[in-house]
């Protein structure tokens, strides 16, 4: 039987009709030579006809279970391998029935089988995801769509959130899909528990808020030693000493701008920023930090267009962060110097502050990432302002958003770049000048 | 010349910046003593009355907030001026949470320490 040990439906009837032509053509043979009379053939061919259909009978029904049985095993494999998987897998059709599931996948329900396969629609009764979107990713991966990580909450009975990562792809075995938009009637969906790396994730993110307040202490004290040795001169300083302070004053402040920012991402990684909303003037405040701005850089000429005053509802501090940032990076990245131009404008419904600068930019490949966590648009191009850890925009693109605002970018390389983000104006922000605004300095 | 310089009180457990403090305040003619934490505080508040006290909330033996709860209970007479300088994530909240409606960020500028000084005494009137 080793010729069989794969076997398929053709090498079955091969063989099959093999046997069948062997056994016609030398049982007839013999029995023409056994004897010529008519009646004894015909008793010997009805003898041997029963006897071929018992052997044949019986031989197929040997291979087939045979067949049948690797079927069997191959599929039970299969399923120990799902059943075995510590993701949960489910299967479900377009009237959001689940069709198939593994244990995990029970288990991450807190459903039992039988419930989850029998009752259509349970599967949306039971789990809630979260963010909430619509088409879900299950609702997108029926319509034919492939989703990677999808990363969110899960909800269901008898459990608190759990943070999932999911992945789903349609069930294409169908030979011709079911309608002309390419979806099939099922989908598969993979359920992965992100609990762990989201508990490392926020130790992360602990310890660097701690590192990050252990660090101010310090640089408070050098900061106010620096600026009091700037201040007192002392005799005989001469230009070598003025520029090392000079020097030490500019480092101590980028190392305080890194230890905000890392204070700043854990504070947004954690869930713990909460934005202090004053009713204050715009323009102002951008004014104010144009010309501060100019102070540290004599090479570029920093302006503010005229224009009316534009109230905001805001968190004054956090969108003085933003702009900081922006012109911050506007003068890293004009490094030949050159107009820096602000604008400050009000649009229906928004005010809109754009920075425009007249240098490097950013290639057209660079543009979509840049508002990324960690991404630095000149890494590993060797420009000398290729540092940074890469949060200056995601920090500011957080910020905005959680003021229901916008922030974008139009770059050409060589030409220079011009970062825009908007604030919607809020009933607040129109109400007349009396309550609510506050100076720099009081709480 | 004024006859008696204005008397600042600041609080901080980390001498080095209580040595600059008193070097920065002194420096535009007000007379600073010090003290590392709220518990020594209070001991010298109870002979001597400073027009501003500069308070760090983060201290050990007695921090900020358990400062201020006892210099408000123990008061007699005019309250001196406070202003909050704290490293903390939000320092307008922290001074708000003690009463106290100015500020400080640490990291800061000396200039806005004397301005805010300044302000402080302005408005006290």
């Amino acid at each position: 039987m080793r010729l069989l040990k794969g076997l398929t439906p053709l090498r079955i009837a091969g063989f099959y009709a093999l046997v069948a032509f062997l056994w016609i053509y030398f049982s007839d043979s013999a029995v023409s030579l056994m004897t010529s009379d008519p009646e004894t053939i015909t008793r010997i061919q009805t003898f041997k006809g029963t006897f071929y259909v018992l052997a044949t009978s019986l031989m197929l029904y040997a291979l087939i279970e045979r067949y049948f049985r690797q079927i069997r095993a191959s599929e039970h494999r299969l399923k120990t391998l799902l059943e075995c998987l510590p993701e949960a897998i489910i299967v479900v059709n377009r009237e959001d029935q689940v069709v198939e599931l593994n244990r995990s996948a029970t288990l991450l329900f807190g459903l039992g089988r039988n419930e989850i396969l029998t009752r259509t629609s349970l599967l949306r009764k039971s789990i809630a995801l979260r963010p909430a979107q619509d088409p879900d990713p299950i609702a997108r991966a029926l319509a034919g769509e492939t989703i990677y990580n999808w990363e969110g909450q899960i909800r269901a009975p008898g459990n608190d959130d759990l943070p999932i990562s999911i992945s789903a792809s349609p069930v294409r075995d169908e030979p011709v899909p079911h309608e002309k938009d390419g979806s099939t009637g099922r989908a598969i969906i993979v359920f992965r528990s992100i609990a762990e790396i989201k508990r490392l994730e926020r130790m992360r993110d602990e310890f660097l808020s701690t590192a990050a307040h252990e660090l101010k202490s310090p640089m408070t004290t050098i900061k106010a030693y620096v600026q009091l040795l700037k201040k007192w001169r002392p005799a005989g300083i001469g230009e070598r000493e003025l520029k090392a302070l000079s020097v030490l004053s500019y480092q101590t402040d980028r190392m305080n701008k890194l230890i905000q920012d890392l204070l700043e991402f854990s504070r947004l990684q954690l869930g713990r920023l909460q934005l202090n909303k004053t009713r204050f003037e715009l323009r102002s405040l951008v004014s104010e930090l144009v010309a501060q701005m100019q102070g540290i850089s004599p090479t570029h000429r920093l302006s503010l267009a005229d224009g009316p005053p534009e109230w905001v509802f805001a968190d004054r501090d956090r969108v003085e962060q933003v702009l900081l940032n922006l012109v911050d990076n506007a003068i890293k990245f004009s490094p030949q110097g050159g107009a820096i131009e602000v604008t400050v404008s009000g649009r229906e419904g928004e005010v809109c502050v754009a920075v425009k600068d007249q240098g490097i930019g950013i290639p057209p490949e660079r543009q979509l990432q840049l508002f990324d966590r960690y991404y630095r648009a000149h890494a590993g191009t060797g420009h000398a302002y290729s540092t940074g850890m890469g949060m200056g925009l995601f920090i500011s693109r957080e910020l905005i958003t959680r003021h229901g605002g916008r922030i974008w970018c139009q770059s050409r390389e060589n030409a220079g770049s011009t970062f825009q983000f908007s604030i919607p104006i809020s009933p607040e922000a129109a109400r007349p000048a009396g309550g609510g605004e506050r100076s720099a300095h009081e709480a | 010349m004024k006859p008696e310089p204005t008397e600042i009180l600041v609080i901080d457990d980390d001498r080095d910046l209580r040595d600059a403090m008193s070097f920065i305040l002194e420096g535009e003619g007000f007379q600073v003593r010090t003290a590392e934490n709220g518990r020594i505080a209070l001991e010298l508040l109870a002979s001597y009355h400073p027009a501003v006290i500069l308070l760090d909330m983060r201290m050990p033996v007695m921090d900020g907030w358990q400062f201020m709860e006892e210099y408000k209970r123990r008061l007699r007479g005019e309250a001196a001026k406070i202003i909050v300088f704290t490293a903390a994530e939000n320092a307008g909240k922290r001074a708000q949470e003690v009463g106290v409606p100015l500020y400080l960020s640490k990291p800061f500028d000396i200039d806005d320490v004397v301005k805010l000084v300044k302000r402080s005494l302005g408005e006290k009137r």
